[in-house]
């Protein structure tokens, strides 16, 4: 009986090839030397015809295949994967934290009140009552949506002002956050593999889990420590949805408060002492070292689709001129920067790019002039870097960095493996490790160092792509924290640049 | 061990576990030609556009290139499971201008022949039949022989 290892399906050239073979060596065998089989004979034409046909037949069940697999299926498939255990793709979910009440006196804020912000989201009260001037009056948006999220300071704007206040009011201090879009395809596929890999149950660390996730879909995935604080204990710690524009992890107050912790304590039995914490974020520089196509201008020349220049810069060295790219200081508007780089760009043709972390993007420019040395060149650019300023202000080092024909892919690739981390070890004692450890392990999934499973996107985001390493990373593991007690540390990324591996 | 497909009746032996075999070669006259001459490809009438059968039912032979040059001639272009295959359809009503298109469409269709050297193009012969009936004959080389042939368009 014939073991069939492997999936294996035809392309149409194949089975027109496999035709024309059969039909060959039969002819052969029959006396006929050297049969015309080749392109245009009839026994041609008939195989292609007879490969078109099949070709829809291998296609269809190669996609009917992959929709059968959870780490394969894609849009109604995967929902349908999901459906089947009890799963469903996270939908948008809102923005929450305070305004501090712009009132000339003590007011009563009623049920229903809303107010809005420019883009005409509401915002509803969470909690109507009486409020002092000066007091902070959690809030939460209406609709979901990563634009829901406000920064301390922006204003929203009473729908019906309650007596005495001031139409328009201030965010205060935390700003609105939590908001994020609807879940993408990974992410729910993250969640199903999980649910596949550890089945919930008996109240199990999946089980719990699960309760936390199912608290809010503010909560993006919930991790388990069993015993870390002793014997009848579980520390249950969330994680948020990183946005474009924030790539926190951290759960609000107010959510963690309001909502996922009373969630699990009415779920979980009294005899269990459930703590249940948010991450501490930790802000993490990385610079990923690239081996792309040289480009067609390098010398000697190369086939082009990877670094743009002929010459890359700035370049990362091996050696102790470290930071190579890192930015030290920025002009207002951000045309003109210093960078710390070996070698000086070339005036009007080198092209390079930053991550700008504010605003989540990648932008690109092209060198105009450059004054300063080795180690401090002023560049002026041609398109501003508006938010350099803003970048250097964060703290850690931001980089700009060669451009790529495909950088954007990099950049994405990377920033969307990073949203998909998980936090670190809350202990670093083995007796205690030995039971609170974190839930699903590190190693299993939801990764908490900056390792090579985040590099492996990278390589698979562009067939160019044929070495990837890491050139520096301020932090490669969280640290435990300073007591079991105290929230794990969760890395993510702040400032990222990408280099030629020399 | 029990025989396999050919030897055994169906269903005395388990499928699979008998030796291979092969069904009896016919001899005979596949592919041979009007002049007795055993050739590489099947004759298609270039009338009735049928493969040819021989006396015994085998299926009688036409030099490889003479094939090629009639499907590519009798083949309507882009009609078949092959994109860019054929001669197009020269079309519109019959005129002094026919038989210079009719020529062109030739070339282009026989092009990938004569350029990978299997043919040379003498000559595309083309008449009026009727307002709207053209009869055409293409004369080419077979270069792997040296003859000159015809094809009926």
């Amino acid at each position: 009986m014939a073991t069939i290892n492997k999936f294996a399906t035809k392309t149409t050239e194949e089975i027109r090839d496999d035709y024309l073979r059969v039909i060959r060596n039969g002819l052969i065998r029959r006396g006929i030397t050297d049969p015309q089989v080749g392109p245009g004979s009839d026994y041609y034409v008939r195989a292609t015809a007879l490969a078109n046909e099949l070709t829809p037949l291998y296609v269809n069940t190669q996609v009917k295949a992959d929709a059968q697999m959870p780490d394969t299926a894609t849009g109604d498939d995967l929902t349908r994967q999901l459906d089947i255990v009890n799963l469903a793709p996270r939908g948008a979910s809102p923005s929450t934290g305070p305004i501090v009440l712009d009132a000339a006196a003590a007011t009563t804020i009623p049920a229903g009140a809303q107010l809005v912000d420019a883009l005409s989201q509401r915002f509803n009260v969470v909690s109507p009552g009486v409020y002092s001037p000066g007091d902070l009056v959690i809030v939460q948006a209406v609709d979901g949506g990563a634009a829901t999220d406000h920064a301390a300071g922006d204003t929203l704007t009473w729908v019906a002002s309650p007596p005495y206040c001031n139409q328009k009011q201030l965010v205060g201090t935390g700003g609105l956050t939590g908001g994020h879009d609807a879940e993408d395809e990974e992410t729910s596929r993250a969640r199903l593999l999980d649910r596949l890999q550890n089945p919930p149950g008996s109240g199990n660390w999946a089980q719990l889990n699960e309760y936390a996730e199912a608290s809010t879909p503010i909560v993006q995935k919930a991790f388990c420590h069993p015993a870390a604080n002793g014997p009848a204990t579980v520390r249950v710690v969330v994680v948020g949805y990183a946005s474009k524009t924030s790539k926190s992890r951290q759960v609000s107050s107010s959510v963690m408060a309001g909502t996922v912790v009373p969630y699990l304590a009415g779920v979980i039995p009294e005899w269990v002492e459930v703590v249940t914490t948010t991450v501490t974020d930790v802000n993490v520089d990385v610079m990923v070292g690239l081996t792309l196509p040289p480009s067609p201008q390098a010398s000697p020349a190369g086939p082009g689709g990877g670094w743009t220049d002929g010459t890359p810069w700035p370049r990362m060295l091996s050696t102790t001129v470290f930071p190579s790219g890192n930015v030290t200081s920025v002009s207002p508007g951000g045309a003109t920067f210093t960078v710390n780089a070996d070698t000086a760009p070339t005036a009007n043709v080198t092209r390079i790019c930053f991550f700008d972390p504010i605003v989540g993007e990648l932008k690109r420019a092209k060198v105009v002039s450059f004054t300063g040395s080795v180690g401090a060149y002023v560049v002026t650019v041609d398109t501003p870097f508006a938010n350099l300023a803003a970048a250097l202000a964060l703290g850690g080092t931001p980089f700009v960095f060669p451009d790529a024909s495909n950088m954007d892919a990099y950049v994405k690739a990377f920033i969307d493996a990073t949203a998909l981390m998980g936090p670190g070890e809350l202990t670093a004692n083995v007796s205690v490790l030995a039971r609170a450890y974190r839930h699903p392990l590190t190693t299993n999934s939801w990764p908490a160092s900056f390792d090579s499973s985040l590099l492996r996107k990278v390589e698979v985001s562009g067939d160019e792509v044929t070495d990837t390493s890491y050139l520096y990373r301020s932090t490669t593991t969280p640290a435990v924290p300073g007591a079991v007690t105290s929230p794990p540390n969760q890395l993510i990324p702040r400032h990222i640049g990408f280099f030629p591996i020399i | 061990m029990s025989s396999g497909a050919g030897f055994s009746a169906a269903g005395t032996s388990p499928a699979g576990t008998g030796d291979v075999d092969f069904a009896t070669v016919p001899s005979g006259n596949l592919f041979v030609d009007a002049y007795g001459v055993r050739q590489s490809c099947r004759l298609i009438d270039p009338a009735s556009r049928q493969y040819v059968l021989n006396s015994d039912g085998s299926s009688s032979g036409m030099a490889s290139a003479a094939q090629l040059v009639q499907l590519r001639i009798q083949t309507l272009r882009d009609s078949s499971a092959l994109p860019g295959f054929g001669k197009r359809d020269t079309g519109g009503k019959v005129s002094e201008r026919t038989a210079r298109q009719v020529e062109i469409d030739v070339q282009e269709s026989l092009s990938d022949l004569v350029v990978g050297g299997i043919i040379r193009l003498v000559k595309v012969s083309v008449e009026r039949a009727g307002a709207s009936r053209i009869f055409g004959l293409v004369k080419w080389v077979d270069l792997s022989t040296g003859i000159e042939m015809g094809s009926e368009i």
